[in-house]
């Protein structure tokens, strides 16, 4: 096992807006291993979701590479599944059409009946799970936020991708229903040992998902500290509690509050 | 809002009630009873009928400005049995729905280009704002040296009339569909084809309706224009005509019966668009 799930090398992304530069992402190197959940978090501007954009394939770096299991990445790929903010579901499709999105893609692509039955079947035990299947044939709209969320992950989720890339997938939900769609979401994803990059501004949420939490500075955009989160696979409410758990996220605090103080100044 | 001095006998918190229910039905962009929003409607048409009848009946105008509703139904009841009427109607139809459905053809391929590769939108939105301000009446000359005094220039004219601001609409309402939902759909590995069909075209397809029924209300004020040219039936000729015979009657009859051909086509479409799209209905969730 030389390769990594996820693997970036001296990954820089510019954008050039009139006769600016912006450096969103500057020689960032990272090595994620498979089942392994990174957090992000740092302040507005500091390339979380240009990294995200860059792994998702929607966007090219301006240099460097990212791999997946050493490949590199050229474009989207069912390899890989996105979260978003919105929910972004399909407001013309159901609940499960939505879920079946991307199945569908892969339907008209290549003829496997049955390992596609078989990713159907997942689809809906999928949404069993997350307590959608009474809802399966509903619209987005007649959901609730949470729900529409969870449908969200299911969509992801349901073409088996190694990575998953989550982008403050639950900044808009109210504390209760996050707290259940975190632990919804570790499950999920040690269930199908799926790597995930969560970009989140709660470093409560950072820690409570993450194995390491990544803190990163804007202007130009580079990973700071990489703060590893030695804290009990499973976790549930309880974990929130623990002193070691306050520790490590007084530690990341810590790390961003610096980095707060240091880019004030500079404007 | 004053209180209505009807309930003189109901307590206090009776009274709060009914000015909290009247006040609910002008709070902003809720839902009102639909027996409410009936009456309202009913109401209006009434009331105007009402004056309508008021003024005419009781000769506050002279007759030859304003027919009485009983003059316009007779009027109606004779071209009937000249069998003018229905032929007018039917003529008038097939000219307004074949140039707007030349229009159609026109404007939504264009609309959903422009809206969607800059390439089009490059050539053809100055191209659209350059003619969207032209006089479309001022083409008549054109289009009778061109196309002759048959069907085909009063037709062309109702197209030309709608084809410009439908495209505009068009690319309008297409490029509304969100650039997330786009993204989304790249994520699960749509290729360009994929993400036209699969999610700009479904998503633009409720607007795109909405554009027609609004456009098919421009194509018929055309069609008096239209009809300005060389026509010895139709609508639109049929009012022209009788100004010069001073028959106000029949500009009434003819004026009310657009009008209710609007009101039809506008509920069809509604129900159309309320049956195909049950997922971009406003109030959906209940
Ligand atoms: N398409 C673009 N064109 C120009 N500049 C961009 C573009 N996308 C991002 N940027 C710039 O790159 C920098 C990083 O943006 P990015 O969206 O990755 O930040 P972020 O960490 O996700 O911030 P937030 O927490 O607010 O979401 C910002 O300065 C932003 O202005
Ligand atoms: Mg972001």
């Amino acid at each position: 096992m030389s390769a990594f799930r996820l693997e970036a090398t001296d990954l820089t992304r510019t954008f050039e807006s009139g006769s600016q530069a912006v450096v969103a992402l500057q020689s960032m190197t990272l090595q994620v291993g498979a089942a392994q959940v990174v957090c992000l978090v740092g302040p507005s501007g500091c390339g979380k979701s240009t990294f995200l954009s860059l792994a998702a394939g929607l966007d090219e770096p301006t240099q460097g590479s990212l791999y997946i299991d050493g490949v590199a990445i050229e474009g989207p790929g069912a390899d890989r599944g996105m979260v978003f903010q919105k929910d972004c579901l399909f407001p013309w499709l159901s609940v499960r059409d939505n879920v079946r999105f991307g199945l569908g893609l892969l339907e008209t692509r290549r003829s496997h009946g049955a390992s596609m039955r078989r990713l159907r079947e997942h689809c809906d035990e999928l949404l069993d799970r997350v307590g959608l299947w009474p809802f399966r044939d509903s619209y987005p709209s007649q959901l609730s936020g949470g729900m529409r969320q969870r449908a969200g992950i299911v969509r992801a989720l349901a073409t088996r991708p190694a990575v998953l890339l989550m982008d403050e997938p639950f900044g808009a939900l109210d504390a209760q229903t996050r707290e259940d769609m975190q632990i919804l979401l570790l499950e999920l994803c040690r269930e199908q040992a799926t790597t995930v990059i969560f970009v989140t501004h709660d470093v409560e949420e950072a820690v409570f998902l993450g194995d390491r939490v990544l803190v990163m500075k804007p202007r130009p955009g580079r990973v700071v500290a990489d703060v590893a989160v030695n804290l009990p696979a499973s976790r549930d409410r309880h974990t929130k509690l623990q002193q070691d758990f306050q520790a490590i996220r007084g530690e990341v605090l810590d790390h961003l509050y610096q980095v707060m103080s240091n880019a004030e100044p500079s404007g | 809002m004053a209180a209505m001095p009807d309930n003189t006998h109901s307590t206090d918190s009776g009274r709060q009630r009914t000015q909290r229910r009247r006040a609910r039905l002008f709070a902003l962009r809720s839902p009102i009873p639909h027996s409410v929003s009936l009456s309202v409607t009913i109401g209006l048409f009434l009331s105007l009928f009402g004056l309508w009848a008021l003024a005419s009946y009781g000769e506050w105008v002279r007759p030859v400005f304003l027919p009485t509703p009983t003059g316009v139904l007779q009027r109606a009841v004779t071209l009937y049995q000249q069998e003018i009427l229905v032929r007018d109607l039917w003529i008038s139809n097939v000219r307004v729905f074949s140039g707007f459905l030349m229009a159609v053809v026109v404007a939504i391929p264009l609309g959903m280009l422009a809206g969607n590769m800059r390439i089009f939108s490059a050539a053809i939105d100055p191209f659209m704002g350059f003619l969207r301000y032209m006089p479309v009446p001022a083409f008549i000359p054109l289009l009778v040296l061109y196309a002759g005094i048959d069907e085909l220039p009063k037709i062309l004219l109702i197209f030309i009339g709608t084809v410009v601001q439908m495209t505009i609409m068009v690319g309008d309402v297409t490029r509304q569909v969100q650039a997330d939902l786009i993204r989304a759909a790249m994520v699960l590995g749509a290729n360009g084809r994929e993400i036209f069909r699969k999610v700009i075209w479904k998503g633009s397809l409720p607007g795109i309706v909405d554009t027609l029924r609004i456009n098919l209300g421009f194509a018929w004020t055309y069609l008096v224009v239209a009809e300005l040219v060389a026509a010895d039936e139709g609508m639109g000729f049929r009012i022209l005509r009788s100004q010069r015979f001073m028959q106000t009657d029949t500009i009434f009859l003819y004026i009310l019966l657009i009008g209710l051909l609007g009101i039809i086509f506008d509920f069809l479409f509604r129900r159309f668009h309320r049956w195909a799209f049950p997922w971009s209905q406003e109030g959906l969730r209940k």
